[in-house]
């Protein structure tokens, strides 16, 4: 990058500051691998904390018909044992439809949120393994490996933003 | 002694975050139902048919969305009590006209009656009715809100009401009409809910938070 030089409304010393001033591209390159290590636990770290929520809110889910029909079952029990009336009982009722169907609904704004955490923190990890990738003491064929990951990574990223999600399935 | 204070203050957030949200249901349901009204073997003389000057009266308001439960029961031999729920307005009026046999006569307000039968369905053993009358060993569980129509519907009406009691007694030496009656109102138990597992939550909450600035100091520390 060429250094800049003095003009007639900037001093010797303000040029100097903003040569020193290296932009974030430079940064990440001349990342050390200590710090591209950090990235890459960090952002797993993210991925797997968001990728958690992801999967408690699925579950929640998909669960939701099953604990909906418990609850109007013990709603029914609740009203033949004369806990309450039969208005209360319809009370409890309509309220256990409205839960569930939050219940179900939840799954759109939480799974999303989640996904922006879990692309959020894969990047991280990408950056990790192109700095990783851009360390020059490092064997060769490690650095292409690193690059290869980084590039699967955001192979990752870019699926699950654009299609519904990758499933893995195991069995 | 820094960590000791900020370990002090996680554990406090912890416990009372953890404590709101267990007591959030228990205090909800606490709080399901009030009673606002509890007479046993109260007495009410037989006039009271005759008369709106006689009758026993007990006032409750209503207020959104809200309803009254009301047990109405009678224990004692030749006694036949009967329940009716007047708008105030309405219920003042015929008061001051006080017509011979205007607390039989004239019509009421539709509340509904439960009867939790294990034998079927809820929705088969509620219906409503405008007067209800106990005799010997009748129970009676009564749900208001304002106003109703004839089958299984009661909606809410938010205004001040009218609970009047009238009765008779088929032997001749005695006027008295012995019943008993309990009178519940719809507590605040969704807000206290709401504000309790929003206090809990927030705790929590706060808790996490001081964990990972507890956990970023470490790191930063090394």
């Amino acid at each position: 990058m060429a250094k800049k030089t003095t003009s007639k409304n900037e001093t010797t010393k303000e040029v100097a500051e903003k040569n020193k001033k290296r932009d974030i591209w430079d940064k990440l390159i001349d990342m050390d691998r200590r710090k591209a290590t950090k990235f890459i636990i960090g952002g797993m770290i993210i991925a797997i904390i968001f990728g958690t929520i992801a999967l408690i809110s699925d579950s929640l889910a998909n669960n939701a018909y099953d604990w909906e029909y418990y609850k109007l079952h013990e709603n029914d029990l609740g009203y033949w044992r004369g806990e309450y009336g039969y208005q209360e009982f319809l009370e409890r009722d309509r309220e256990i439809y409205a839960q569930a169907d939050w219940l179900r609904f939840q799954e759109a704004i939480f799974e999303n949120l989640a996904r922006i955490g879990v692309n959020f923190g894969l990047i991280f990890v990408m950056v990790g393994f192109i700095g990783y990738s851009a360390d020059e003491d490092m064997d060769p064929k490690k650095r292409q490996l690193s690059f290869l990951l980084a590039a699967l990574v955001i192979t990752v990223v870019m699926f699950s933003a654009l299609s519904t999600g990758i499933t893995i399935s195991v069995g | 002694m820094k960590n000791l204070k900020s370990k002090k203050n996680l554990t406090i957030f912890l416990t009372i975050g953890i404590l709101f949200l267990i007591l959030a249901p228990i205090v909800g349901e606490m709080t399901e139902t009030i009673l606002i009204d509890n007479e046993e073997d109260e007495l009410v003389d037989q006039e009271s048919q005759v008369s709106f000057h006689n009758v026993d009266t007990y006032n409750v308001s209503i207020k959104e969305n809200q309803k009254i439960t009301i047990k109405f029961s009678v224990y004692a031999q030749n006694v036949t009590a009967s329940l009716k729920i007047f708008g105030k307005g309405l219920f003042d009026s015929e008061y001051n006209k006080n017509d011979t046999f205007g607390p039989l006569n004239v019509s009421g307000r539709y509340f509904l009656i439960s009867r939790p039968t294990w034998s079927g369905d809820p929705s088969w053993y509620g219906y409503t009715e405008t007067v209800v009358s106990c005799v010997q060993d009748d129970f009676y569980y009564i749900e208001f809100m304002g106003d109703g129509a004839p089958g299984n519907t009661i909606w809410n009406e938010p205004g001040e009401y009218v609970i009047f009691v009238y009765g008779s007694n088929s032997f001749n030496m005695s006027k008295e009409v012995i019943y008993n009656i309990e009178i519940y109102i719809d507590g605040p138990s969704d807000v206290i809910r709401s504000v309790f597992s929003s206090i809990g939550w927030v705790m929590l909450i706060v808790a996490g938070l001081v964990i990972i600035n507890n956990s970023i100091k470490s790191i930063r520390s090394e």
